[in-house]
């Protein structure tokens, strides 16, 4: 068992057209560090320089939004993640 | 004591303290009511934070004929007696920085009193434009302060009664 | 009286006769402000079928219970008129901040409405209980900056705020808005050129009264909780630093930033436009804040050498997007330097950029030849171009006249360019490209929006920071939600969720707080809810529950559709351009939706909202809202 994290189609291009990735760690920040590790070039669009989450990025665990504090949020196995990317303003 | 420093170029203009000054003393909300004055620029964005400095020259106690501004021994803030002021507004005229106003309603002087040592202008400033410090009277710190800050205060003169705009007196970026 | 000032004005200009008159109790309390009271005066007295530029149309500017209290980003106004661009007719409205709406506040006024056209031009001074028409002979023809400069000599007094228009709203240029503060400003539809019309060039006001505040302490202790909970808040933080352009690198990554009039949602130069961009070439001078905003999200900028040197205040979302990617261009200087034309000559850069782009669009289909646009060559990217142009838009000359139409107008002039149309309403569709992301709900916000494809009047986001309230009650539940906001294209559930949104809007607009602060009191947004009504309780003193307030909300978007079936609207105005109704591959996933879904949509909003097949609200629903009387008006069923 592990983790699975379902990804947009607008952020498939950076996981090689996937949409659902499996991964392991015990919190969302692991989780995240391993879908980097395994496709480097989705962490531009998810992480900023700091290692923090980019503000217009959404976590979601089994359906319940994580934020404040996602990448401290703790996952276990057959937990369901999800990404979204959310825009507002004019 | 406590002193306020007072940054202009990192002064946003948002003019909360102002909001809040007046709120907390007067409740209600009113810049002309507000212990805090900011000018801004709106052609180039720099802004002039107005405020009584609780300066050594004591322009203000020195000023009053009916020993209505005192000292506060703690805070160091000049504060006001309303039952002592006899609206005669030499205070106001004396102080050259603008620091002291007079209220149209009730008759008497109002000021910067620092809250009593926990002033809400600051709590509300998110920009760190306003900056609680904690100072001795007499120490050469507290002595420099004033007199910088003094410096761009006093440009105020310029701004509220020659009618400069702020950014040609303290530049664009606030100084 | 608490909160308001309670006191509204009405200027005739054909007379120059100005009267005061108290705001009454069933209008503060069935409107609150701003764009309610705007929009209640507009339905109220403006006769159908009128023409937009004529002294027939109304304009009025208004301001809420909050403006000039220390309620965080309380600096807000808005103003209303019959657009100029709406087909067959419909509102135009604009919002703005700065400390424009603090001051009339303070000088005792929540709105002031305008009537007929001035013999000459005119400015109106406030200055507090004294109120004049003034000739304005000496500032026409001048720019935002240059009004703003005159008067502040004119009047002695640089603390003056002043909402002006440029001489592109003297023109009559249908791409026009407002602007207080000397460049912020909000709003399509030409609302510039309905002032231009009445040959009304500015309001002046100096106002150095108070506003009271019902309950001081609670009051108080709201703007504290908030202060805190908001000034903690990671996206808060970001905020500060970038504004609204951050929005740009969301867009592009989901293939919502619209490109090359929104053929497209997605543009390759977008990494030259972001923020991080804007802040690495050291164009951005300081950080601004309007009237009681810790945020301060906006900023001066300056581009200080080159053939784009420019400066002003705030490279927004609105002035890169329609400048940049929708035409093609990515030099962030050039495009700065376009921004600050716009604002002086006083156009507004989302139509501006979609008209001029629209003209792009017609050229790359060999619509247009060198011998039609002066000499222009509006190949897609051309700065240089566009800045030739923007002057003879302003100023109506030669091609630019046409332009000064509005892509639907100029349309009619140039063969074959229907299929280059971007509108909705007749209003150019704006910041979105309704995408993989959105497209499904930003189609079906464009389509309904009571001011034509607009962006701001609600939304249907996975964001839920954005606030909107009753969400779970009405979808079932939080995993119906959350499932409706990851599909693209799924539309169950969506018009349900638009709908409450725009309600939400509908009230927060009318209280003239910034919208992006409208999810600040609380990251939950039932809890939102409750603190926003505290607030407007204890300030107006008058209790009122955050039901009171969506209630509000959803009357003003009532009224707002009623008045634009007035004018001749239907369900067949609530449509987008064909291009967006055709399902495909873009480059980031699945765009466009058949129309068929679309309607079944848009059945289910209209059904939502309470209003019948043809988007008409029904009796029932008018009688809940304390509408009845304007039933007959409207042939609601």
């Amino acid at each position: 068992m592990s983790i699975k994290i379902d990804i947009p189609s607008y952020l498939q291009p950076f996981t090689d057209g996937r949409e659902a990735i499996e991964v392991n760690g015990s919190t969302v920040s692991e989780c995240l560090n391993h879908l980097v590790r395994q496709f480097p070039d989705v962490e531009k669009v998810l992480l900023a320089e700091n290692g923090e989450l980019l503000e217009d990025i959404g976590i979601y665990v089994n359906g319940e939004d994580a934020y404040p504090d996602e990448l401290a949020k703790p996952v276990r196995d057959g937990d369901e993640l999800y990404v979204l990317y959310m825009i507002a303003g004019g | 004591m406590k002193l306020i420093e007072v940054s202009h170029s990192n002064c946003v203009g948002c003019t909360l303290c102002e909001m809040v000054c007046s709120l907390s003393h007067e409740g209600e909300c009113s810049a002309t009511k507000a212990r805090i004055k900011i000018f801004r620029d709106e052609e180039f964005g720099s802004n002039l934070v107005s405020l009584c400095i609780q300066c050594p020259e004591e322009y203000c106690i020195k000023s009053c004929h009916d020993g209505a501004l005192v000292r506060d021994p703690e805070t160091g803030a000049v504060l006001v007696d309303e039952s002592l002021c006899t609206s005669c507004q030499a205070c106001v005229t004396a102080c050259p920085v603008g620091g002291i106003s007079f209220d149209t309603e009730k008759n008497v002087v109002f000021k910067c009193d620092l809250c009593g040592g926990d002033p809400e202008c600051v709590k509300f400033c998110s920009r760190e434009a306003l900056v609680l410090k904690d100072t001795n009277f007499n120490s050469p710190d507290r002595r420099s302060f004033v007199r910088e800050t003094g410096k761009l205060v006093r440009k105020l003169t310029d701004v509220k009664y020659k009618g400069k705009p702020v950014s040609e007196v303290i530049g664009v970026q606030g100084g | 009286m608490y909160g308001w000032a309670g006191q509204r004005l009405r200027v005739y200009l054909s007379e120059g006769r100005i009267v005061k008159e108290p705001l009454s109790e069933e209008v503060r309390l069935n409107y609150l402000g701003g764009r309610g009271l705007n929009s209640k005066v507009l339905f109220d007295e403006l006769k159908p079928g009128i023409d937009p530029l004529s002294p027939d149309n109304i304009f009025m500017v208004g301001g809420g219970p909050v403006n000039g209290t220390a309620a965080l980003a309380s600096a807000r106004w808005t103003v209303t008129t019959k657009s100029t661009v709406a087909v067959p007719g419909g509102l135009a409205d604009g919002n703005g901040g700065g400390d424009f709406a603090t001051k009339m506040k303070f000088a005792g006024y929540d709105q002031i409405v305008f009537y007929g056209r001035s013999p000459e031009p005119v400015y109106l001074w406030i200055d507090d209980d004294h109120v004049e028409l003034r000739d304005a002979s000496h500032l026409w023809g001048k720019t935002n900056a240059e009004t703003n400069k005159l008067l502040w000599e004119e009047l002695g007094d640089r603390e003056v705020r002043v909402l002006s228009i440029g001489p592109a709203g003297e023109n009559l240029v249908r791409m026009t808005k407002v602007f207080s503060n000397i460049t912020r400003s909000g709003g399509k539809g030409g609302i510039g050129a309905v002032m231009g019309s009445k040959n009304f060039k500015a309001i002046a006001v100096r106002g150095t009264g108070s506003v009271k505040i019902g309950k001081p302490s609670e009051f108080f202790q709201i703007v504290k909780d908030s202060y805190a909970t908001k000034m903690t808040s990671p996206r808060t933080l970001k905020s500060m630093e970038t504004g609204t352009l951050s929005t740009l690198r969301g867009a592009a990554i989901v293939g919502a930033l619209s490109t090359r009039n929104a053929q497209s949602g997605y543009f390759e130069g977008w990494e030259k436009l972001t923020s991080e961009a804007f802040h690495e070439a050291g164009y951005q001078v300081k950080h601004r804040g309007c009237s009681a905003c810790p945020v301060s999200c906006s900023h001066y900028y300056r581009v200080k050498e080159g053939p784009y040197a420019c400066h002003g205040e705030s490279n927004e979302y609105g002035t890169t997007y329609p400048l940049g990617p929708k035409c093609g261009i990515d030099n962030l200087a050039a495009i700065l330097k376009m921004g600050t034309m716009c604002d002086q000559l006083g156009l507004d850069t989302h139509s501006t950029g979609a008209v001029v782009c629209f003209a792009m669009h017609c050229w790359q289909e060999g619509l247009l030849t060198l011998k039609d646009t002066d000499g222009i060559d509006l190949s897609w990217g051309n700065a240089d171009a566009v800045i030739e142009l923007l002057p003879k838009i302003a100023n109506r000359e030669g091609f630019g006249n046409i332009l000064a139409e509005g892509s639907f107008r100029a349309s009619a002039e140039i063969k074959g360019s229907e299929v280059c149309l971007k509108v909705v309403k007749g209003q150019e569709v704006s910041a979105y490209y309704p995408g993989p992301a959105n497209n499904v709900a930003q189609g079906l916000a464009y389509a309904t929006a009571t001011r034509g494809a607009d962006h701001l009047r609600g939304g249907v986001s996975p964001n839920r920071k954005l606030g909107t309230p009753h969400l779970e009650e009405n979808l079932g539940s939080r995993e119906a939600v959350v499932r409706l906001t990851r599909d693209p294209r799924s539309i169950e559930g969506k018009g349900a969720y638009l709908a409450l949104d725009q309600n939400f809007r509908g009230f927060i607009n009318s209280l003239e707080l910034c919208t992006s602060l409208a999810n600040g009191m609380d990251d939950d947004p039932e809890l939102n809810l409750v603190k926003l009504a505290q607030l407007v309780s204890t300030a107006t003193g008058v209790e009122m529950s955050g039901d009171d307030l969506m209630k509000i909300g959803e009357r003003i978007s009532n009224l707002e559709k009623a008045f634009n079936i007035r004018e001749g609207m239907s369900r067949k105005d609530d449509i987008l351009p064909k291009p967006f109704l055709v399902e495909g591959e873009g480059p980031k996933g699945p765009i466009g939706l058949d129309e068929g879904k679309f309607q079944t949509m848009l059945d289910e909003y209209y059904q939502f909202r309470g209003w019948d097949q043809e988007g008409i609200p029904t009796r029932k629903k008018l009688e809940e809202l304390g509408l009845s009387d304007i039933a007959e008006q409207i042939g609601a069923i």
